[in-house]
């Protein structure tokens, strides 16, 4: 019985190859497209999750409130966070603090040198509280003692090529020190999916005491595991009355200290917070993605449904013979679901062996190393079979009960139209279908719109032709040697300005300082980005000052002045720029107040996707815990490439032991939109997909019409009906369907692109044709997929179509 | 074995009620070859897709093998398709994926006849129609004569006490039709009752009772 069905299914399909072909084209398309995202989604979900004791582990992290209001939310604890909690607060296992006050790093190895991003200093425990296991070294011992290092393979391979590693030692420079480490460890190569992107683990004795335990230093992020069974609610509970004993100085004295607990594994999709290094999924996009991926596959499978009930007039009749023969009901929607099953396995092979071909390319679009791995993991096959099984049920069975349900005393007379309310399903699978086509072209258009507004929105400074250059790494009298480059710099014909800073548009300037006005009986202290710039920063970026002068050299004291963007102004309780002028602000360690000298317009220091922040500039030297760590220079002529070439000519003669790393200030800003650049190539692929597989879905509507409406459309010829009126008649239901589909999608993509523009900060309009092109354009695609088959209809001759029956 | 008490069937437009059969009374006794004759539209295909179960009166009363046929569950219906009554059509209706072989070996399949069994049985019709030869061909590829041959073959293959035959011979020329009217002929003699509905005088000769129907009443039987 089952090898008859199959035979007949076989059969069946190969007999009708084109169709046979669209159809399961449909699904592959789907298919691939869904195993993509799903793929994707599940590497995005993965997270972190390898630790053995990932459930118990949490990273803790700073929140400051005044009275209930949250002030600040960073990803950082200070140093002194993690140790104070398991001293004082019940239920801490044990932890591990990662510093990464100084990540920057020149690092050196005889005559091997590069500057490295990924220095942090850690604790032994890091080997204990983490599953991460060393192919080289002790884990037990290879952190326990001061100037020892782990480092990853990767730098290992750097380094020392082929050596053995152990043992080697490396020399590390920052802006004012200079240390060395003997390597005690290799670090297998640490997963795609851990947020950890270290390669140098300093040993935590290699800092200087005072810092070991200090409270006024954000900058670790500090991991703590529970002992099973407690809550970390609990725990967040009892850090504010705790950390009264250690906030003893004046800062952020007025606000409550608390912390959050964020699991382990959830670290990875919950929203960027300031101080965090890692490139963070995108939990809405994730959502998103998943999303489409299942709008997508039910467009696939209602294809199936369409493209199969529409062939339901040719095989009525084998329905009724087989029913005049003795079949069950039972039996034939067995029997076509064992077609549905033949086509859905076969679409899924091919969709398996395009998704293999096709991961290396997506990977590299996407910029993250997924791999294979999911083909090894028990869940993807899991997700296979249920995906098949939803696929054969979901396109399988409305088509076989259609069928098996056919009278054989009509059918059988040649007389088979199908029931008015299978039309009515088969329109309302299709408009359903363009309903999901139109929300993804709305949705494209205005993630493109928005990506468009942003990268086009003024910004408020002028990062054309800037070469920005890091600071040199320690060497003995560095300023001096700055100085002198710079001032070399500046003769060079193409170099119009250069100036010193501690942080460049596009990237957090991530110091925070609590800060207050002098004045203020109520001692508000708040926290403010400290912008540290010379004299030439502000024109060099051609920043807009509104009141006030910016640095100027002609004014000697200008070390204890400061400047402020208009948000600061609003931060500080001015009613206008004008009043903040000659005010006095009390900057955080600093016990002399600043006076302020100029206000400059807000600009975007990050993408659009942020808020305008308080921002404070000071000169560079007036602060040591602050250092300068940039160098931007205007470049004047055409050629960039040369001029950048120059600079690093003069750069080796000053510093000869710190590489040249450069690179274009517009460039490095543009780099904050790759992810929504990604993410709308993504999106509008997928779109383009979607309709073109509703496409497929109409064609076989209109094929289906043409067929059922063959003799009516006879008789109209017959009786004279011109063929611009025959295809009226025959594709205004497919119009119509557009229409309605418009009507419903129309409110749906409002809402929900809506929901999503408002994830940004600043946000382009909703234009009117947003909404409008993608009718237009849907309707122009249905029409030209309805029109061939409807003309091959009208123009077919009258004689053959009343001949049928 | 067949008895028709009264059969209307109607259908209802909006305001007007058309009847397709109107007091139908009818008896058939197991052996007869009956020839349902008319014209157009008079019901005599109804007629016959109320005796073959394919469709139900409206009224009256339909008794087959004296069993009450609208008490029939669709199960049972299933079950005297499977193994009472076999069907001919004028367009032959065969599935045009399967062979010759397959085409008449499907009835045996939902019967659950075993597969050896089966082999032996379809043989068995290939050998008495001559088609040994054609077994492998698709009714593509065949000639209409040789269809119905195959169609008559799968509607006899499980030995159905009931031969129903809607215009065997109207798609045929009229050799072909012969020798299928001469088949049926035969298959009454050893035994099958057999129902045809025919427009042919001469077809209906073959038989041994015509019964005419007109605007859907019975208007002879002899």
């Amino acid at each position: 019985m089952f090898r008859n069905y199959l035979k007949v299914a076989l059969r069946s399909l190969l007999k009708n190859k084109l169709f046979t072909f669209i159809n399961i084209t449909g699904l592959v398309i789907g298919m691939v497209v869904a195993l993509l995202i799903f793929n994707y989604v599940s590497f995005e979900r993965s997270y972190d999750s390898m630790h053995k004791n990932a459930d118990r582990i949490y990273r803790v992290e700073s929140k400051f409130y005044e009275g209930e209001t949250l002030t600040d939310d960073w990803a950082t604890a200070s140093f002194g966070y993690a140790s104070a909690m398991k001293e004082n607060i019940p239920g801490i296992q044990d932890y591990v603090r990662i510093a990464i006050n100084s990540t920057e790093q020149m690092v050196s190895y005889e005559e091997e040198k590069s500057r490295e991003n990924t220095v942090v200093v850690t604790e032994p425990s890091f080997f204990s509280i983490f599953s991460f296991n060393l192919v080289d070294g002790d884990a037990s011992t290879a952190l326990s003692s001061p100037n020892k290092v782990v480092i990853s393979q990767l730098a290992a391979h750097k380094f020392f090529k082929d050596e053995n590693a152990l043992g080697k030692i490396l020399k590390f420079r920052t802006l004012n020190q200079a240390y060395e480490c003997e390597v005690t460890g290799v670090l297998e190569d640490i997963p795609a999916n851990s947020h950890f992107n270290f390669d140098y683990f300093v040993s935590w004795d290699t800092q200087p005491d005072w810092i070991k335990n200090f409270w006024y230093l954000h900058e670790t992020y500090s991991y703590v595991q529970l002992e099973p069974g407690i809550s970390p609610a609990s725990i967040e509970k009892a850090f504010p009355a705790m950390s009264e004993k250690y906030k003893t100085e004046d800062a952020l004295k007025n606000k409550t200290w608390a912390i959050e607990l964020q699991p382990l594994a959830a670290i990875h999709l919950t929203p960027q917070k300031q101080y965090e290094r890692e490139a963070k999924g995108n939990a809405k996009a994730v959502k998103a993605l998943i999303l489409i991926a299942l709008a997508i596959l039910l467009i696939a499978w209602i294809n199936y449904i369409n493209l199969t009930t529409s062939r339901s007039l040719e095989r009525a009749r084998e329905v009724g013979v087989r029913k005049v023969s003795g079949a069950q009901k039972k039996q034939l929607i067995i029997q076509f679901l064992i077609e549905s099953t033949l086509v859905n396995v076969v679409a899924l092979a091919v969709s398996i062996g395009l998704f293999i071909l096709l991961i290396p390319s997506f990977n590299s679009f996407i910029g993250k190393n997924i791999g294979f791995s999911i083909l090894y993991m028990p869940r993807f096959w899991v997700l296979i079979t249920l995906f098949l099984l939803t696929g054969i049920i979901l396109s399988g069975l409305y088509p076989s009960l259609v069928l098996s349900n056919v009278k054989p005393a009509i059918i059988l007379k040649g007389k088979y139209l199908n029931s008015q309310r299978a039309g009515m399903v088969r329109k309302g699978l299709v408009v359903f279908q363009f309903v999901a086509s139109l929300v993804l072209i709305c949705g494209t258009l205005i993630v493109y719109a928005q990506l468009k507004y942003m990268q086009n929105q003024p910004l408020g400074i002028n990062i054309d032709k800037t070469l920005v250059v890091k600071f040199p790494a320690q060497t003995p009298n560095l300023m001096e040697k700055v100085m002198s480059f710079k001032r070399q710099l500046k003769d060079l014909p193409d170099v119009r300005n250069v100036a010193i800073s501690n942080a460049v548009p596009g990237m957090e300037v991530a110091f925070f300082a609590s800060n207050r006005l002098f004045e203020d009986a109520a001692k508000q202290n708040r926290l403010y980005e400290m912008q540290t710039v010379d004299y030439d920063f502000i024109d060099t970026y051609g920043m807009n000052i509104l009141e006030g002068r910016g640095f100027d050299k002609t004014f000697t004291n200008d070390i204890r002045k400061v400047i402020l963007n208009e948000e600061t102004v609003k931060q500080l309780g001015f009613a206008n720029n004008a009043d903040a002028i000659d005010q006095k602000v009390l900057i955080e360690t600093v016990e002399e107040p600043y006076q302020v000298i100029g206000v400059v317009e807000n600009y975007h220091q990050q993408s659009l996707n942020k808020a305008y922040t308080p921002i404070m500039m000071i000169m560079y030297n007036s602060i040591g815990w602050l250092p300068p760590k940039y160098l931007s220079m205007k470049i004047s002529g055409v050629d960039v490439a040369s001029a950048s070439g120059k600079v690093n000519e003069i750069w080796n003669q000053f510093f000869p032991d710190s590489t040249f790393d450069y690179f274009f200030s517009d460039q490095f800003y543009e780099a904050q939109y790759s992810l929504d650049r990604k993410f709308a190539t993504i999106f509008g692929l997928f779109a383009l997909m979607a309709i073109f597989i509703a496409c497929l879905g109409l064609w076989a509507l209109a094929l289906f019409a043409g067929l059922i409406r063959k003799k009516e459309m006879g008789v109209r010829k017959a009786l004279g009906a011109s063929t611009p009126s025959l295809f009226y008649s025959l594709s205004s239901e497919f119009i119509y369907l557009t229409l309605y589909s418009a009507v419903l999608a129309i409110p749906l993509a409002f809402f929900i692109m809506n929901e999503w523009l408002k994830s940004y900060a600043f946000r382009t309009d909703m234009n009117w044709w947003f909404f409008a092109l993608p009718i237009v354009v849907l309707v122009l695609i249905a029409s030209l997929t309805v029109s061939y088959q409807t003309l091959k209809t009208a123009h077919s001759s009258a004689v053959d179509s009343l001949k049928y029956e | 074995m067949i008895q028709l008490k009264n059969i209307d069937k109607y259908y209802d437009a909006k305001f007007q009620r058309t009847f397709v059969l109107k007091g139908v009374n009818l008896d058939i006794d197991q052996g007869e070859f009956v020839s349902i004759m008319g014209p157009s539209g008079a019901g005599k295909s109804t007629l016959l897709n109320i005796i073959g179960f394919l469709d139900e009166p409206n009224e009256g009363e339909y008794l087959f093998l004296d069993q009450p046929a609208n008490q029939l569950k669709e199960k049972q219906k299933v079950q005297y398709h499977r193994s009472h009554i076999g069907f001919i059509f004028q367009a032959f209706h065969l599935i045009e994926e399967m062979n010759v072989y397959e085409n008449i070996e499907t009835p045996l399949v939902y019967r659950g006849v075993k597969g050896k069994e089966r082999k032996a049985m379809v043989a068995e019709m290939l050998d008495r129609f001559n088609i040994v030869a054609k077994k492998d061909l698709f009714p593509s590829q065949l000639s209409g004569g040789q269809q119905q041959l195959v169609a008559i073959a799968r509607a006899i293959v499980g030995s159905p006490k009931l031969l129903l035959a809607d215009e065997p011979t109207g798609n045929l020329h009229s050799e072909q039709g012969q020798m299928i009217m001469e088949l049926l002929k035969k298959l009454n003699d050893e035994g099958m009752t057999i129902i045809q509905v025919t427009h042919s005088e001469e077809n209906a000769k073959y038989g041994n009772r015509i019964v005419r129907l007109k605007d859907g009443y019975l208007k002879e039987d002899e």
